[in-house]
């Protein structure tokens, strides 16, 4: 615990991406009506750029089960599509009052080619086992190495109120180029709501942003990035949670001089 | 104890031996012989040692002349042969002795005739598996840093706490299934926090009895050990006191005789750990302050000798850990643990036959804070009685029994305030218990069932009983062997939270039960050598399962793992079994103790799940202590402890929420993974300097001199991606200081 709470200051080992992760999914609204289509976004870092990413939704009215397993077809279910769209079961309409409720998932499973079997299982349809295991996901994981597979899942609300939380607006404006080893002052604004827990996250394919998270109590904040000591490019993406399920991304990228 | 008993020489049988004259030292017998009557006698009564050695006398039936005295002094010179009990152990004991003069008032003739007869006698211990440690033995045993009680955690049957933290887990149970008694009444804690020492100061204590297993049915409300620290109910022979200093704390303790029949002891510590650690641990560019960790305790007594001993205690503990922020009520971390005690014990001895009554009564209270919106809390106002009779069997009464009445009552309250579960509630408590044993003692052989019950009702609801039936058999087969067996069923009812409604709890759960079962051998092979064995097996059922949650708190670290949030159910069973080393050695110059510990205990937590390991299994415990008194009064010793690490739950894979922007671990199956061994070398030296009204004692101790970085729990980094095993402590050297007159 003393170790935890000295260990704040300098970057954060915690903001370095640099393996096949699942950095953000992002639906284009936090919460949705039933029978509502949602745009949805996910980010995906591949220093390799040689990856399969599966994703798919899960209603749940009671855990470890999806209403989506009882179509024939997997609602919102797609294969290598980073950018796609799934529709939230109109079933839940029986359910959905003003109160927002946490009743739908979405997740991602990128995998190295080659490395997870259920890409080609997928192949040959939609079987039983397949579906169970998308209803408890870890399962897909329990035989998977920890290098090249990356897992992510993000909950969304319902509701049938008319005037639902929307997603904040996020950007982060710093210089282009830094010294190797040097600081870079970045300053973010954000637009939108911002809840209890609010916070910026910062992740940088290399060198580090200083703290893993910059609490958001306004709505413009500073987060310094430590350069590598290496020159040449460095990826940047800063995500913002709004503290009420919304989320945001922004990309941009530094040169080390 | 030991008491004095009464026989008649007549009554003994052929097994009891009277002291025999070897030697009579010649009277001084005065120049001129006194006027003596017809038949002049007199009778001496003499205490007579083990060894045969004339303790004490005094003329019973004077012949009122000169020769009383003459005869008294010769009698101290004089030597017998010791008395022999009924199981043929040598003996103290008290006869009458006549001394016949002739008309020139030589003693012609000395004889033991129709003498009465007084053997000293040990009682037998209803406690079956009990370690007695007496505090003068242990307290130079290095490990301890000057500390009796904790010499307890080398014992056999105790699993090595990690990171030196104070719980004991005994013979594969959880740490909150064993109880701690000072003298027979409940003590919510019997150490400091993180294990540095006892919050009872190894002075006032006579000596520290563990029981690991098949307690009798004295102690009830448990499934594991018992630590029972026991005071004397003696007056000092002077007034005595004591102060001492070391790294961590400064302690004193002063024992004063007011009058005849009473005396007053006075003891407090104050650790001054914090001052170090402060700060070392603060940081004036975050403005976090750290108050880590800081102890109290006290202590009051007052002892009063009549036709029965009164004693009151009055005691208290106050432990606390905080990491406080710059602002003035900004607080990252807070942890207290205290408590306060006032007892009262009436102890009456009449021939064997005892009385003990003890009143306690006082708060007590465990808080933790973590940041803002986790909270927890433990309070309990409560009191308890301990009404008990018993009489010791003896080789002259073949039968014995103890019963008594054991009570609590009080209120107790919770909060836990984690996250989205926010659980509270309060409760009057009353669990009164009874408990009666009758030993009955043939020859070598000696058999003692008992029976104990118990009850408990809540304000909130819950009412349940228990009744717990226990037999232990003790065979003296040959003069240094004895052969133990117990049997015995234990229940320990469930906590409030698990049964108050208010907070998601079942009013219908059960007690937890344990059935144990031990069988032990103990045999000495020379004088001061003995070696005892002892093997057992535990049972668990009934056992309380459910509502896991990542924090657990005020029992032993965070769990990992998957974790059973179901309702809270009576579906938990296990079983532990083990064997048991102990070697002794206390010699002239040395003491040596040696434990070995081999066990294995598991659980299954539900119906049809397969059987994992405990937490705390620790298939193999090894302690070996020694102590040696060198010329120039110094003294050295060294303790060394190896054993299996601690099981623990290893994480298979992880996903990425990012909702929360943390990772989530997946784990693999429960405790199927073990930490790497442990192994430890703690090394003393004492020295001691004697003045004409005091002494002064200086001591180093050296714990973990290797700088073994022993792993004690384990830990990931934030993606689950590499093990980080959390170490002990580095090598720590503890200096120390202590004053006596």
């Amino acid at each position: 615990m003393i170790a935890l709470l000295l260990a704040c200051a300098g970057p954060s080992e915690d903001t370095l991406v640099d393996e096949l992760r699942v950095l953000s999914i992002t639906p284009e609204v936090p919460e949705a009506a039933p029978g509502q289509q949602v745009r949805q976004d996910t980010l995906v870092v591949d220093p390799f750029e040689d990856h399969r990413l599966l994703q798919w939704t899960c209603t749940s009215l009671a855990p470890g089960s999806c209403l989506e397993a009882e179509s024939e077809d997997w609602e919102g279910l797609s294969v290598d599509e980073p950018r796609g769209s799934f529709t939230v079961s109109a079933a839940l309409a029986s359910v959905a009052t003003d109160e927002p409720l946490p009743l739908v998932r979405r997740w991602a499973l990128a995998c190295e080619e080659g490395l997870c079997p259920v890409f080609d299982e997928l192949d040959a349809g939609l079987t039983e086992a397949l579906r169970r295991d998308l209803q408890a996901p870890t399962e897909l994981l329990r035989d998977l190495p920890f290098e090249g597979v990356s897992l992510a899942v993000r909950g969304m609300y319902v509701s049938s109120r008319e005037d639902p939380a929307t997603q904040p607006t996020l950007t982060c404006a710093g210089p282009w180029e830094v010294e190797p080893a040097g600081t870079a002052e970045f300053s973010c604004a954000v637009e939108g709501r911002l809840a209890e827990g609010a916070a910026l996250w910062g992740y940088t394919s290399a060198g580090g942003w200083v703290g893993a998270s910059v609490p958001l109590r306004s709505a413009e904040v500073g987060y310094s990035l430590v350069a590598p000591e290496e020159a040449g490019p460095v990826q940047l993406w800063v995500i913002v949670e709004d503290g009420a399920s919304g989320s945001a991304v922004w990309s941009g990228s530094i040169r080390v001089r | 104890m030991r008491a004095l008993i009464a026989l008649l020489a007549s009554a003994l049988g052929a097994e009891v031996r009277l002291p025999e004259l070897v030697y009579q030292a010649p009277a001084a017998l005065p120049a001129e012989a006194p006027e003596l009557g017809e038949e002049p006698s007199l009778l001496l009564r003499l205490q007579i040692s083990e060894q045969g050695e004339v303790l004490d006398a005094l003329v019973v039936e004077p012949t009122g002349t000169s020769l009383d005295e003459a005869a008294l002094i010769a009698a101290f010179s004089s030597r017998f042969t010791p008395a022999y009990d009924a199981e043929g152990q040598p003996s103290g004991a008290v006869i009458d002795y006549r001394v016949v003069f002739d008309a020139s008032a030589e003693p012609v003739q000395v004889q033991g005739q129709g003498l009465e007869v007084l053997v000293e006698e040990e009682r037998l211990s209803p406690e079956i598996g009990e370690r007695r440690l007496s505090a003068e033995d242990i307290r130079y045993l290095p490990g301890s840093a000057g500390d009796v009680v904790k010499v307890v955690q080398s014992l056999p049957g105790v699993a090595r706490a990690p990171l030196g933290t104070a719980n004991l887990s005994i013979r594969g149970t959880a740490p909150e299934d064993s109880a701690t008694y000072l003298d027979g009444s409940p003590i919510p804690l019997v150490f400091h926090f993180a294990g540095l020492t006892s919050v009872v100061p190894g002075e006032a204590l006579d000596e520290v009895a563990f029981v690991p297993g098949s307690a009798s049915v004295r102690y009830g409300r448990l499934l594991g050990g018992v630590v029972d620290l026991r005071t004397t109910s003696e007056l000092p022979e002077a007034s005595n006191g004591q102060v001492s200093v070391d790294l961590y704390q400064a302690s004193m303790f002063v024992e004063q005789r007011l009058g005849e029949r009473t005396a007053i002891t006075l003891a407090g510590r104050r650790s001054y750990i914090d001052a170090v650690l402060s700060p070392l641990l603060s940081n004036p560019d975050t403005g976090l302050k750290v108050q880590a960790p800081r102890y109290y305790d006290a202590q009051l007594r007052v002892v009063h000798q009549g036709d029965a001993s009164w004693d009151l205690l009055v005691f208290g503990s106050d432990d606390r850990f905080r990491f406080l922020g710059a602002e003035e009520d900004e607080v990252f971390a807070s942890f207290a643990d205290r408590f306060l005690r006032a007892r009262v014990r009436r102890v009456q001895d009449r021939s064997g036959l005892a009385h003990e009554t003890t009143v306690s009564l006082g708060p007590e209270l465990r808080f933790f804070e973590l940041g803002e919106g986790t909270e927890a809390y433990e309070r309990d106002l409560g009191a308890s009685l301990r009404d008990e009779w018993s009489l010791a069997p003896t080789a002259a009464r073949p039968v014995g029994f103890r019963a008594g009445v054991d009570v609590l009552g009080g209120q107790q309250a919770f909060l836990f305030d984690v996250g989205p579960t926010r659980e509270e509630g309060e409760s009057l408590y009353f669990a009164p218990g009874a408990y009666a044993e009758g030993t009955l003692r043939l020859g070598r052989f000696a058999a003692t069932p008992g029976l104990r019950g118990d009850a408990l009702v809540m304000d909130n609801g819950y009412s349940a009983l228990s009744l717990d039936p226990r037999l232990s058999l003790r065979w003296a087969v040959t003069d240094r062997t004895v052969l133990r067996a117990a049997i015995g069923r234990y229940s320990a009812f469930p906590t409030l939270r698990q049964v108050d409604p208010g907070a998601d709890g079942e009013l219908d759960l059960l007690p937890e039960r344990s059935l144990q079962t031990t069988l032990g051998v103990q045999h000495e092979l020379v004088d001061g050598l003995s070696i005892e064995l002892a093997g057992y097996l535990s049972e668990l059922d009934d056992l309380v399962v459910g509502r896991e949650e990542r924090l657990r708190f005020f029992n032993g670290p965070p769990p990992v793992g998957p974790f059973d949030t179901d309702p809270y159910a009576n579906d938990g069973v296990g079983r532990s079994l083990g064997a048991e080393l102990l070697v002794r050695y206390d010699g002239r110059s040395s003491t040596a103790l040696l434990a070995a510990t081999w066990s294995r205990s598991r659980r299954i937590d539900r119906p049809g799940e397969d059987a994992e390991l405990f937490e705390s299994d620790q298939p193999l415990v090894l302690s070996a202590l020694w102590s040696q008194k060198l010329p120039r009064d110094l003294r050295l010793g060294a303790r060394l402890r190896a054993g299996s690490g601690n099981p623990y739950t290893p994480v298979v894979q992880r996903y990425f929420d990012t909702d929360s922007r943390s990772f989530v671990p997946v784990y693999g199956e429960r405790s199927s993974a073990r930490l790497d061994p442990f192994f430890s070398l703690d090394v003393r030296v004492d020295k001691s300097w004697t003045f004409q009204r005091w002494s002064l004692g200086a001591y180093l101790e050296i714990q973990n001199a290797t700088n073994a970085r022993n792993p004690e729990l384990m830990a990931w980094n934030t993606d689950y991606s590499k093990e980080i095993p959390i170490t002990s402590n580095p090598t720590l050297p503890v200096f120390g200081l202590r004053g006596q007159w």
